[in-house]
């Protein structure tokens, strides 16, 4: 037989326990969701600064893998301590009473459920209106999941989180900075050299004032008021200034005669030993044993024999070299074939004196267009350190032990761009490079164009868009690797010219 | 203050009539509840219609009375101490009996004696003379002016609801309830109540002085030709019935620890003591705090429309409960420290979560 009080208590006891197991849950979630944020708030901070230390680094190590780490803590700490603390259906009822404001229905109402002994009226009374009240709370709007007190704190480990993974790599920005202090370093080297170069020289009066702007230049590129470009640009000025007064010297005819009055001279034995310094570059020692034959023609005299020799010879180069002009041996030539013809010694000595002067000039212009050359030489490399910055690491530039010449393009190398001997070498030894005459008349004509006063022939800020807008898209249509295609992208960055 | 008991839920059951003429105890239960709070209110409406504003005073009055305790109103001269004692009396149709307490009064002017009596035909023998204790509704008025031994004639009446005489033991008319009044002021000339006797006493109130609005309100009611007097609601027999209804709820275990943790956190050398409690307190609350307590939170929470004692009801009663039970040490009665803040300080320090 059913006793309908014990089923009606029986039936209350039900529905209050299935209530507080029902808001067990809701606590537990809302437990996880707090510890969750909690442990989230210090784990991300400390993520993010690994992310961050990693990224700066450079480091192998995927920031995807500290991310997966750090969610991986955050939940095992967040489902440990909620589950450590799981609630009680007392605790549940105390939840439940607080936040319904039920004044302690529920909490009391289990009490007297849990007794086994029979209840009194106003327990089974109480028993129904806390049962009755719970019944009419919404559970779930009253434990929703709330975002604890210290969310904010949340947000902002996760924003810090997120900040990290956009943390540059400080190694580049270094090794591009470390690049651009070693091309410094370099183009100064390459500033010395000329110097040193062009010290050895310095009896010139005009080299002697290239010499003094050069090193102010160096000063000024040294201590950074100059930048490389304005280097390169004063350069071009000192090399084109220098080009000028070689060709106020007028001697670029004379360069030419030289080939032909050379067979000249060796035909005669008192004049053999200039044709030979002539033919071994040394214009001075030429000039100097001309003023040797005088001397010997004024203090001894020469032989009938040597007199027709000469005036034979001198005869001859003067027909070849054609009318006489001071920008032709021709006419000293001519005057000491007159001379040694009529015995004239005076004759003979002014002529070769007139002779050796313009020898002497000859090696001046030749000094002086060396020195432009060594100039363009310099800039051009300087500019070519210069291009070499950002992507590419500049190995110091060493002393080849080859030999060297027209090497540009032989040989194989790691590292390509930093070989030393590559192009250096070669453009120093193509200006070196001179033609053997033959014996045949020949003419010869030095032309001196724009475009060897600079080596671009158009403005770089022309050109320089075009260039790097296919670059761009060589970049984004072929396979390259991801590092590569940030080289390049710097280097275009590094020499877009100023405007 | 109207005091509205809110509808109760009915349990389902209770609706059903159970076999034969048998009421459902359940119903009869959640009538009589209804009854007490509809009571409560009509006594605590009359009273109001004499005394200006003191709700809350009003209200801890009645759950004194209701609870079967004894007040101790404290507060300065002419605040209406008295009027209120003398208006309670009235409404609940009682036996009403004011004693003056002065130095020279006796214990038997208090309980009464024996006077030779001669009878009809001419002897004569000793007959009781019962003293004004012998009534319902007592005010002891400053209580503080007799000496101990007169105020502790009140001590059997207050506890035991009876008075021996001779060895003759007389039961009080229930309800039997107690207001003491007492000045805090006049010190000169009073006797501090013992400590046995202060605890006799549930709840002690103290009385503010009343506001600008309800001091105009007083002038108004007592200067005007038409005197305000409060007339009986209820039956002194109800009251006891009432009465009955509030020992009847329960109270759930860890509603009882927290009152129980209160009253131990008032002794200093207890684990629950709090920092205040160590410093100033010499000895704590007596366990007729904690049924004091109890009881009062009882009446709140029927009141309130429930049928069990949250610990809210415990809060709202502990401070009138044990102001008067703590007892401070020198250095708290030097500091002055108020014991309500002491108990406070209990309350805030006691955990809900007490299971």
């Amino acid at each position: 037989m059913n006793n309908p009080e014990s089923e009606s208590q029986s039936e209350e006891r039900r529905r209050l326990t299935s209530l507080l197991t029902s808001i067990r849950r809701k606590l537990l979630a809302q437990d996880l969701f707090d510890y969750g944020i909690k442990t989230a708030t210090l784990v991300f901070p400390i993520s993010a600064m690994a992310i961050a230390i990693n990224q700066f680094r450079g480091s192998e190590i995927s920031s995807v893998w500290i991310i997966l780490a750090c969610m991986g803590s955050t939940v095992t700490i967040a489902l440990y301590r909620a589950f450590a603390n799981q609630k009680a259906h007392f605790n549940a009822a105390l939840a439940l009473d607080e936040k319904a404001k039920l004044q302690d229905r529920v909490t009391s109402a289990l009490q007297f459920l849990a007794k086994t002994t029979g209840h009194s009226v106003p327990e089974k009374l109480q028993i129904s209106d806390a049962v009755e009240h719970a019944q009419q709370i919404n559970a779930g709007q009253l434990f929703r999941l709330r975002l604890p007190a210290h969310g904010r704190w949340f947000a902002l480990g996760t924003m810090l989180l997120i900040a990290s993974l956009f943390a540059p790599n400080l190694l580049i920005v270094d090794t591009v900075e470390a690049s651009i202090d070693q091309t410094k370093q370099l183009q100064l080297e390459e500033l010395k050299a000329l110097e040193e170069e062009l010290v050895a020289d310095d009896d010139d009066p005009e080299l002697q004032a290239t010499l003094e702007k050069l090193r102010e230049l160096q000063k000024d590129f040294e201590q950074g008021e100059l930048s490389d470009r304005d280097l390169m640009i004063e350069l071009a000025r000192l090399d084109e200034e220098l080009r000028q007064k070689t060709e106020q010297l007028g001697v670029q005819h004379l360069e030419g005669e030289l080939n032909v009055v050379v067979p000249h001279l060796m035909g005669s034995a008192s004049t053999q030993q200039v044709a030979t310094a002539i033919q071994e570059k040394d214009l001075d020692k030429a000039a100097e044993e001309l003023a040797k034959l005088t001397e010997q023609a004024r203090k001894e005299g020469l032989s009938d024999e040597e007199k027709k020799q000469l005036a034979m010879n001198f005869g001859a180069a003067a027909a070849k070299l054609g009318k006489p002009s001071s920008n032709s041996f021709s006419g000293e030539f001519s005057s000491a074939a007159e001379a040694l013809e009529s015995s004239d010694t005076e004759g003979f000595c002014s002529a070769c004196k007139s002779m050796g002067d313009k020898l002497k000039k000859v090696n001046k212009a030749r000094k002086m267009a060396m020195a432009c050359n060594k100039l363009g030489q310099c800039k051009a490399c300087i500019g070519q350190c210069n291009s070499n910055i950002g992507g590419y690491s500049l190995a110091p530039k060493s002393k080849s032990n080859k030999e060297g010449g027209l090497r540009a393009g032989n040989g194989s190398s790691d590292e390509p761009l930093t070989d030393p001997s590559r192009l250096e070498e070669s453009y120093r030894q193509l200006l070196q490079v001179a033609g053997q005459a033959g014996d045949g008349p020949v003419e010869t004509e030095t032309e001196i164009t724009e475009g060897q006063l600079s080596p671009s022939q158009l403005a770089m800020k022309d050109i320089h868009a075009e260039f790097a807008a296919v670059a761009e898209e060589a970049i984004e249509s072929e396979t390259i690797p991801l590092s590569h295609r940030f080289h390049v992208k710097r280097y275009f960055q590094t020499i877009r010219p100023k405007e | 203050m109207a005091i509205t008991a809110p509808l109760m839920i009915a349990p389902k059951e209770s609706t059903k009539s159970t076999k034969g003429h048998m009421p459902d105890p359940t119903a009869k239960f959640k009538r009589d509840a209804t009854k007490f709070a509809a009571g409560f209110d009509k006594i605590h409406k009359e009273i109001s219609k004499v005394i200006v504003g003191q709700d809350r005073l009003i209200e801890d009055v009645l759950t004194g009375l209701f609870s079967g305790g004894h007040v101790l109103l404290e507060g300065v001269p002419g605040i209406g101490k008295t009027v209120l004692v003398n208006t309670l009396a009235n409404t609940i149709a009682s036996k009403f009996s004011r004693i003056q307490f002065t130095p020279d009064l006796m214990p038997s002017d208090i309980i009464g004696t024996r006077v030779v009596h001669e009878d009809t035909t001419g002897r004569k023998h000793f007959k009781f003379q019962p003293g004004p204790v012998f009534t319902q509704v007592l005010l002891a008025d400053e209580i503080n002016r007799a000496t101990p031994k007169t105020q502790s004639a009140l001590l059997e009446a207050m506890q035991e609801k009876s008075v021996t005489v001779y060895g003759e033991q007389h039961i009080l008319k229930p309800p039997f309830f107690v207001m003491a009044t007492q000045n805090p002021l006049e010190m000169e000339g009073t006797y501090p109540l013992p400590e046995a006797q202060m605890d006799r006493f549930q709840f002690k109130l103290l009385v503010s002085f009343p506001s600008l609005k309800d001091l105009i309100e007083v002038a108004r009611r007592t200067t005007a030709g038409k005197e305000t007097k409060a007339s009986a609601v209820i039956k002194s027999t109800e009251v006891v019935k009432l009465q009955q209804i509030v020992r009847a709820i329960p109270i759930a275990e860890h509603v009882e620890e927290f009152a129980a943790k209160v009253v131990i956190a008032s002794h200093p050398d207890s684990e629950f003591a709090t920092p205040m409690v160590k410093k100033y307190v010499k000895y704590g609350a007596s366990p007729r705090g904690l049924q004091g307590m109890i009881l009062g939170s009882k009446v709140r929470a029927l009141l309130d429309g429930r049928f069990n004692v949250s610990i809210d009801d415990l809060r709202s009663v502990a401070i009138p409960s044990l102001r008067h039970r703590v007892l401070l040490n020198f250095e708290g009665e030097a500091e002055e420290t108020p014991t309500d803040e002491i108990v406070g300080e209990i309350l805030d320090s006691i955990s809900t979560n007490a299971s």
